[in-house]
């Protein structure tokens, strides 16, 4: 008898918000991993794609893991943002997320805030710029 | 997942304790948090002292040494559409000082050898360069190998003959402190 696998749980919601100015905003929890990647890519880059707005919040304060597959698809969404004027920004990653970004370099690449108002701000400045 | 080999010797006072384990998993993405969570239990449960930030470490290489075994050791067998087992062979060997992990598979080994340029250099262009996928996006490739190589204190990758590929990594123990209490499920992310 075959047995399925059973798996972490992975969520992820997106919604367009109008505050000071309007953004995409993705909520993710769980983990992140060559699995798990494909529906979080996809998803992302739909919601990009439909939307004329190019302004993107991913909260990864829900995220406990995440590996190369990751962090990829989040270098490839910050690069098409980026070519469309728009800006990608990464709230409150958790320790453990934000050290292996840190390790690896990358808090030079990503845009990181840990607050809502910074990441506000950074919206208004990627806007102005 | 199959248990290929599970050795314990040592003990006693003037004997450290070592363990051997040797397990296969299926050559699936699905497999991945599996893995990740044996691996853990593993370190855990035979009572190394190795420190959280370390056991994050060895829990990620090995996931992207099973990812890159995943994306590319059996291409060639899944376009074949044949039905030969695909599977990733993990095995671990944990001394007092030092923890040896070595990822194998059977698959082509040589898919592997054009993903594994990504470098500091590469982090320093990145954004400079237009390398788009067909989806429009620009993803990086040996990454997997760049994290391992950060992430462990020695790394080695080959192919033995005929086919397959073979990745050994070691991480040298930095012990936990010493109150740090054995780690209960929830803790294990």
């Amino acid at each position: 008898m075959r047995r399925e696998m059973s798996v972490k749980p992975f969520e992820m919601t997106i919604e367009e918000l109008n505050e000071k100015q309007s953004f995409l905003s993705c909520q993710v929890k769980g983990y992140l991993d060559a699995h798990t990647v494909i529906q979080f890519e996809e998803s992302l880059n739909q919601a990009v794609d439909q939307s004329q707005v190019k302004q993107l919040v991913v909260d990864l304060g829900d995220l406990y893991y995440i590996s190369s597959a990751g962090i990829g698809a989040l270098m490839g969404l910050t690069q098409k943002l980026r070519r469309q004027n728009g800006e990608l920004i990464l709230l409150r990653p958790s320790e453990k997320v934000f050290n292996i970004f840190e390790m690896l370099g990358f808090t030079h690449i990503f845009r990181i805030v840990q607050t809502q108002d910074e990441a506000m701000d950074a919206l208004n400045e990627s806007t102005v710029e | 997942m199959k248990v290929l080999q599970l050795n314990h010797t040592g003990g006693a006072p003037e004997q450290p304790d070592n363990w051997e384990i040797e397990f296969q998993w299926p050559a699936d993405a699905k497999a991945l948090s599996i893995i990740r969570d044996c691996v853990r239990c593993v370190l855990h449960g035979v009572g190394s002292s190795v420190c959280e930030d370390d056991m994050h470490k060895i829990e990620l290489s090995v996931d992207e040494a099973c990812t890159n075994v995943v994306l590319h050791a059996y291409a060639e067998e899944i376009d074949r559409k044949e039905s030969a087992p695909c599977s990733i062979r993990i095995a671990m060997r944990l001394l007092h000082d030092r923890i040896d992990i070595e990822v194998s598979d059977s698959g082509r080994g040589d898919r592997l050898g054009p993903h594994l340029g990504f470098d500091e250099a590469s982090l320093s262009l990145y954004g400079q360069t237009d390398t788009e996928d067909s989806s429009g996006v620009n993803r990086p490739h040996g990454l997997g190998i760049f994290i391992i190589k950060k992430c462990m204190d020695e790394v080695s990758l080959n192919y033995p003959h005929p086919r397959g590929t073979r990745l050994r990594m070691t991480k040298f123990i930095h012990p936990a402190s010493k109150d740090r209490s054995p780690a209960s499920p929830a803790e294990l992310y």
